[in-house]
């Protein structure tokens, strides 16, 4: 089918195929009404998460919609280089001139993508993400003359002449389903799919056990704190979480390095020792983000200790510490629990101020990064990931929830 | 060639020379890094950023020696001949060059193909190099052949006609490189340059050499940074591992590098400065071993303290520090010049309009919520707002159009409050456009001599238009400058009573353009909200637009009035101009400056290559600063010539100065008698450089990023060492660097120094 439509023409293909995909989606809707009525009564958690799914996907496009036309709105001469611009006399010149002046100016501009209509750069952009088979190139040449090594006239791959000066296709892949593309200001080149999978590691290797941890401690000081309500501990506790919660993340990491620097600890990761700041970066990121799970799980248990059931258990004469493991812990271990997918995919995209001050070559900067650098096309892919990244986590603390809560159900069998 | 400030006086004074008697044979020398570079691809880029890089892995035809001189690198022998008309300058490698892989192995024997292929690649519009036009400034045919090659991707085939038409069609046997055979390179030239114009030319990247196999193979992915593969290497180093753009590079030794035996260190490191580090981190990495050398900083109290000071009671100095591994370095002068330079067609837009709303509050001229509240009366007064501002502007512009207007505010500008903190106020003024060690005579006197010199010997001849003016005014002849004081580090220039008459000058020959005095002077300069260097400006103004008593001047200025000398400098040409400085946000600043925004600009210019007119050119009617001024956008839209006299009198010198060269580079002359021409021209261009600035006020030159001299550092790096040219990729090539375990002692670094002095007596009686 998919080559069926490749055959035909590559955005038309593609625009069918989404058109075929959406008509298939609210023709089966109709037709099999019934069904779905019944496939909802009996898998709610699954029909909730597919509707969520479909509901994700066209935010997403919304958003990047969004993104796209903010990053364009930006002025695009900054783009050109102000020592070539003046060197060829270009101030003020129309990028559709013929000469030295136009060709610089619209070489610019292809390279970052922004020489097209802007309607055909969204098209081409959401083309490239769109999980349809596609041909893309993926190598160009500079042809430096007229012929080719072997002395006859140069052409592309689709035998078109190539002059001298042009920059053409040489490889392509066929059958590719999504092209992230290369970077256009950041790290020239570099494959953008290659920077995520170079730099989510870098932001894991910190940020999975530094998680892990917070979630551990994290719920038993909040447990402690709620099972001892109102006495020294939870004071002491609710005294540490928000004095955190008031002291600017940048500063508390401040305080953090000269605390380190005072004690000759190294923190900041080095190419020669990369294991070496492991610690100090987990503890701070630890003491960050204990308190904030302390609190979430202390709120959760103080909540529960004033239900109807836990008083009707006092009522009938159960200690307290049976009432609070007994019933409040399993009452409230569905919604501290279905957090984890979330913290784990979190500590793969990293933290920007954790990653600037310990200089972790991580995914958080990149963001930041690509933004100052304005490499449009890695802001796009990355709000890309990101979002996904979220969809994904959100669907798996429901499905992880419903594993270990046995209220809710995947087939809606009670 | 414009250079980044704030970066550079951040690498420069990160950076530093050198080391001591322990030699570690073995060594890591790890600098540091402010951006990462972008590209290896050194066809297309040509900042400094990227330098770094591939200022290591590759190597130039010639580079620059530790003596200052330009010496052959993957040259073995060159030529350079003027037949007539016709410059050829022939290059022949040394044998058994070989391109490397990231990997260490052979790919290619390096060939005088190569610099073909290179040249095909920089002259295709298509490739965006960045750094085309230092080729076309050179090369004949190559401005003519980027030219026509833009017309090779119009589609359209009514424009490419036209644009075939225009500018021809392209023909890259016209460029004038030629492969002779394997090893020799031959080189047309647009003109007669000088050797080291052209030696130092062919230090820069763009006049590197590519493998067109090599080329075919990676495509446009040529040069990938975080891709080593993606590049083959000339150099000493290879690109170790792949690098992490928040990290830094690491380097390895090149195996095959034909200069080995002078690699010492085993390895390179370029780090990167984390984001958000404070003042201190530089000196704690290399506390801790992390880096090859460090200079402490006034923003680092306990750094400047330990090394420097010595704390309130130390008693030490940046001459003379506390720390016996603080050295005051006597390094290379800093080869890019701050000049000041006139907008005489001020046009400001919408655009930037919200950046002026938002300008950083703080001189006596301006109200609470930053806006200007009144300026000074000049007959203006009945207009308001935006149309009192232009009309300001519009005053401004007749006014600067005048050449003795322009010497007036170069006169009487305070240059010490401009130049950054206080203890750097007078190191930093620069007076001569061009910097000392540029080029010598064949006498071995620096070119900067002979501008000085024109200088004091011409001082009747500059003050000749005001004698008149002088003697009514009762105003005291001002004495010329002495020997050596227009050197760097002298506030040289300073004469407000002299500048007072070129004002009164400038009234009398305005008074056709209805010129209102005073002359309200906007200058836009960057700065941050709480910055200490709002102060400066604010004394700035009281200096130029006066004060009612000594009590409002600051006992810190360094223009504050001695003893009975009442006001002193502050408020003489008061009368003339209103200065108003302008404080912006850094990010504000840029876009102000880079549209003309004010109507004084302050710009930077480096050498593209080791020759006066690599500074002077800027001075012609199509130069750089020509444009800066808004020469030909204010021709255009007011239909007629600006600053005529100056342009034409800037470009009739220069000509004078190439004919010079063109006999001087004859094959047919001594030795001696080529000598005698080349001296000529460098007087020629010394004496149009002193016009432009004394006669014609073209240009007022304000201070260098940094004056080496006086700063400490505290390094691991033996000194002496590396190139010290200021132009080409030799300043970043670490090929020549020692490192040892143990920073230098200032006895050791005096050692080095003494030896060195001997070696370049030597050199200079060989």
């Amino acid at each position: 089918m998919a080559s069926l439509f490749l055959a035909i023409n590559e955005d038309v293909g593609t625009v069918i195929f989404i058109v075929a995909l959406l008509l298939i989606g609210i023709t089966c809707r109709l037709i099999f009404r019934k069904q779905f009525m019944q496939f909802k009564k009996n898998h709610p958690l699954l029909y909730y998460s597919l509707k969520r799914v479909v509901a994700a996907i066209f935010t997403l496009f919304i958003i990047l919609t969004i993104v796209f036309f903010l990053l364009r709105a930006l002025p695009k001469e900054e783009l050109l280089n102000s020592g070539t611009m003046q060197h060829l006399s270009c101030e003020g010149t129309d990028p559709n001139q013929s000469g030295p002046c136009g060709v610089y100016i619209r070489s610019v501009y292809h390279r970052y993508g922004l020489d097209q209509p802007i309607f055909v750069q969204l098209w081409t952009y959401f083309k490239s993400i769109i999980p349809f088979p596609k041909t893309i190139c993926t190598m160009y040449n500079t042809a430096l003359s007229d012929l080719d090594s072997f002395g006859g006239p140069l052409t592309d791959i689709y035998g078109n002449s190539i002059k001298a000066g042009e920059i053409y296709c040489t490889k392509v892949a066929n059958g590719v389903l999504i092209d992230l593309g290369q970077t256009q200001r950041y790290s020239i080149n570099s494959s953008i799919w290659g920077l995520i999978i170079r730099k989510a590691p870098s932001s894991f290797r910190y940020g999975f056990p530094a998680a892990m941890i917070s979630i551990v401690v994290g719920i038993i000081f909040g447990l402690i704190m709620a099972r001892f309500k109102g006495k020294a501990v939870d004071t002491a506790g609710l005294l540490y979480i928000n004095i955190l919660a008031a002291i600017p993340q940048i500063v508390f990491l401040y305080v953090m390095t000269m605390i380190f620097k005072t004690l000759r600890i190294d923190y900041v990761y080095s190419i020669d020792n990369p294991w070496l700041t492991l610690g100090p970066t987990i503890v701070t990121m630890l003491i960050l983000s204990i308190g904030g799970e302390a609190d979430y799980t202390r709120r959760l248990a103080v909540d529960e200790m004033n239900a109807d059931y836990v008083k009707f258990a006092r009522s009938k004469g159960l200690s307290e510490t049976r009432i609070f493991f007994t019933h409040i812990l399993r009452n409230i271990a569905y919604m501290l629990f279905r957090s984890i997918p979330a913290v784990i995919i979190g500590a793969l995209l990293g933290s920007f101020f954790i990653e600037s001050v310990f200089r972790i070559d991580g995914i958080g900067r990149l963001l930041i990064d690509a933004i100052t650098y304005r490499d449009n096309l890695l802001v796009q892919n990355l709000t890309l990931v990101f979002a996904l990244m979220s969809v994904v986590s959100s669907l798996l603390s429901d499905i992880f929830g419903a594993l270990i809560d046995p209220r809710v159900s995947l087939t809606g069998n009670k | 060639m414009k250079t980044n400030k704030i970066s550079s006086i951040l690498l420069v004074s990160l950076l530093s020379v050198a080391c001591g008697p322990t030699i570690v044979a073995e060594g890591t020398y790890i600098d540091v890094i402010s951006y990462f570079p972008a590209t290896a691809n050194y066809l297309q880029s040509g900042t400094g950023d990227d330098s770094r890089l591939f200022a290591n892995t590759q190597e130039t035809l010639f580079e620059g020696d530790r003596f200052g001189k330009y010496v052959p690198a993957l040259a073995e022998t060159f030529s350079l001949v003027t037949k007539g008309s016709d410059t050829t300058f022939t290059v022949t490698l040394k044998p058994n060059l070989v391109w490397v892989t990231s990997t260490g192995e052979e790919y290619a024997k390096i060939v005088a193909q190569d610099w073909v292929t290179a040249a095909q690649y920089v002259l295709a519009p298509n490739n965006i190099s960045e750094t085309y036009w230092l080729y076309g400034d050179f090369v004949k045919g190559a401005y003519e052949y980027y030219d026509a090659m833009s017309c090779v991707s119009e589609t359209d085939p009514a424009k490419k006609a036209a644009c075939i038409e225009e500018f021809g069609t392209a023909d890259f046997s016209k460029v004038g490189i030629k492969a002779l055979d394997e090893r020799t390179i031959e080189w047309k030239l647009n003109q007669a340059f000088t050797e080291d114009s052209v030696l130092s030319a062919m230090s820069y990247s763009v006049f590197l050499p590519v493998n067109k196999q090599f080329l075919d193979e990676v495509g446009t992915n040529f040069g990938t940074v975080t891709r080593p593969e993606t590049s083959l290497y000339s150099g000493a180093f290879l690109i170790d591992g792949i690098p992490e753009e928040n990290v830094g590079v690491r380097f390895k030794r090149n195996p095959r590098f034909w200069n080995n035996q002078n690699v010492v260190i085993e390895k390179l490191q370029l780090t990167m400065i984390p984001n958000g580090a404070v003042s201190s981190w530089v000196r704690e990495e290399f506390e801790r071993g992390a880096l090859s050398s460090f200079s402490p900083s006034p923003n680092d109290a306990q750094g400047y303290e330990t090394y420097v000071t010595g704390g309130p009671n130390g008693g030490g100095t940046v001459q003379n520090p506390v720390h016996p591994n603080a050295i005051p370095v006597d390094g290379l002068h800093n080869v890019s010049s701050g000049v000041m330079l006139f907008n005489v067609d001020r046009v400001d837009s919408p655009q930037w309009e919200s950046l002026r709303n938002r300008r950083v509050t703080n001189a006596i001229t301006r109200s609470g919520n930053g806006l200007i509240e009144a300026y000074a009366p000049n007959g203006l007064e009945a207009l308001s707002g935006a149309e009192r501002e232009r009309a300001e502007q519009v005053n401004a512009q007749d006014a600067m159009r005048n050449k003795y207007f322009r010497l007036g505010v170069m006169l009487s500008y305070p240059r010490q409050l401009q130049t950054g903190y206080p203890a750097a106020w007078e190191q930093l003024i620069r007076n001569i456009y061009t910097y000392e060690g540029l080029v010598s005579t064949s006498k071995n006197v620096d070119y900067i001599d002979l501008v000085e010199t024109y200088i004091i010997e011409h001082w009747d001849e500059f003050l000749a238009p005001v004698e008149d003016i002088l003697t009514e005014e009762g105003i005291a002849r001002p004495v010329a400058p002495a020997k050596g004081e227009l050197h760097d580090g002298h506030d040289a220039l300073y004469y407000p009573e002299l500048a007072r008459a070129f004002f009164i000058k400038a009234e009398e020959e305005l008074v056709a353009k209805d010129v209102v005095w005073p002359v309200n002077l906007e200058l836009a300069f960057p700065t941050a909200q709480d910055s200490p260097g709002l102060a400066y400006y604010e004394e700035m103004e009281k200096i130029i637009n006066g004060v009612d008593n000594a009590n409002q001047i600051s006992p810190e200025s360094p223009y504050s009035p001695k003893e009975g000398e009442g006001l002193g400098s502050y408020g003489i040409v008061k009368d003339f101009v209103h200065l108003i400085t302008v404080g912006y946000l850094s990010t504000d600043y840029l876009q102000i400056s880079n549209n003309r925004g004010s109507d004084i600009g302050v710009m930077y210019w480096g050498p593209d290559y080791a020759d006066p007119t690599s500074f002077l050119n800027t001075f012609k009617r199509d130069g750089a600063w020509g444009a800066y001024m808004g020469i030909e956008t204010a021709d255009v839209r007011a239909g007629e010539t600006y600053l005529d006299d100056t342009f034409d009198a800037s470009d009739a010198l220069l000509a004078e100065a190439d004919v010079i060269l063109t006999q001087a580079s004859q094959e047919n002359l001594s030795e001696d008698e080529r000598a005698e021409l080349f001296d000529l021209r460098l007087e020629k261009l010394a004496e149009t450089e002193a016009k432009m600035m004394l006669q014609e006020g073209l240009i007022f030159n304000l201070d260098t990023y940094n004056l080496v001299g006086e700063v400490v550092t505290v390094t691991k790096v033996i000194p002496y060492r590396m190139a010290r040219t200021g132009v080409g990729l030799s300043e970043y090539d670490r090929t020549y660097v020692k490192v040892q375990e143990e920073p230098l002692t200032r006895e050791e670094y005096q050692q080095y120094r003494t030896q060195w002095l001997a070696d370049l007596e030597a050199q200079a009686n060989k």
